[in-house]
């Protein structure tokens, strides 16, 4: 039996099932990263030395790739916009420029752990727990989960747009799934908008 | 239902992208405005109160955050049971946080007398 794509089907309350699962995700990927992100807060208010750790966190990097982020969800809108009007030439520029986005950011983030591996700095780090700053290891395990869980996210939308970009441009058709895709991107960067002044600003 | 029964409602039920939309937004003006706020924020770490710091900067964040939400990904459009299930998220983390806030933060404890 044909059932034809499930995804452009109106589901319960007139909203198209793709967009209302996307929807659903998003409201749990909040709460995984929100969780995370309270027990970041509430251990910051405990611990005055995760002050001190943070201090030594790449700003500039992290500034840099806050302006990647945002730039990108720019470019993915606009990839939304040229998908209404089933403009495929458009869909493909916008969405290549903000996969061209991801990878900077992904780079970024990698040249800051690099650095930060280097000096010491890690979830079980020798150096400070021969010091005994264990609440200072739980820092940098909080800033390596919430930031490679992040990276990781960054990694499936650039996977997930640049797939569903080239469904819409060998076919010319699933045009409404670079919003979808689109949706998932947007909540990667509302991610980071939190994660950023947290990690790297307050010291 | 039989297969062609099943085809035609598929067909009725089907969404036409272009009748689905109320219109884009200045999507440039509010990323404009994105990148201001942006600024504000790294301007406002340089204050040497922590805690401002934090009340400042998080207050620009949760504005930027729904200004996302509201505009790039058209909440602002989006029916209520989009609504309730982001309004469902973010009560568990605010129960999250309450209920973990008296584990986690010292508070005196006044049922327990002092040594």
């Amino acid at each position: 039996m044909n059932t034809g794509i499930l995804t452009t089907k109106i589901s319960w309350r007139e909203i198209p099932q793709a967009r209302l699962a996307i929807w659903a995700l998003i409201a749990g990927e909040f709460v995984i990263f929100g969780g995370l992100i309270v027990m970041y807060i509430l251990n910051r208010m405990k611990y005055e030395s995760w002050g001190e750790m943070a201090e030594h966190t790449n700003v500039i990097a992290g500034t840099v790739n806050t302006l990647v982020l945002l730039t990108s969800s720019y470019f993915v809108v606009k990839a939304h916009e040229a998908a209404v009007k089933k403009n495929a030439r458009a869909v493909k520029k916008w969405i290549w420029l903000t996969i061209m986005c991801a990878l900077i950011f992904l780079g970024i983030k990698a040249y800051e752990y690099t650095h930060e591996i280097m000096m010491g700095y890690t979830m079980s780090s020798p150096a400070l727990l021969e010091e005994g700053k264990h609440v200072e290891t739980l820092y940098w395990s909080f800033y390596y989960t919430m930031t490679g869980l992040h990276g990781l996210h960054v990694i499936a939308g650039a996977l997930a747009l640049y797939f569903v970009m080239r469904n819409v441009t060998r076919t010319g058709e699933n045009y409404h799934r670079i919003e979808v895709a689109g949706l998932y991107w947007h909540m990667v960067d509302i991610i980071w908008i939190f994660l950023f002044p947290l990690i790297y600003l307050i010291h | 239902m039989n297969t062609q029964q099943t085809q035609g409602l598929e067909h009725e039920i089907r969404v036409p992208l272009e009748n689905d939309y109320h219109g884009h937004p200045n999507y440039l003006k509010v990323y404009i405005i994105l990148l201001i706020l942006f600024a504000l924020t790294v301007f406002a770490s340089l204050i040497p109160n922590p805690l401002v710091v934090f009340a400042v900067v998080f207050g620009i964040s949760i504005i930027k955050g729904t200004m996302v939400l509201l505009y790039f990904m058209h909440l602002k459009w989006e029916p209520n049971l989009i609504w309730i299930m982001l309004v469902l998220a973010l009560l568990t983390l605010f129960f999250l946080l309450i209920g973990l806030y008296p584990d986690m933060v010292p508070v005196e404890n006044y049922l327990v007398p002092k040594p």
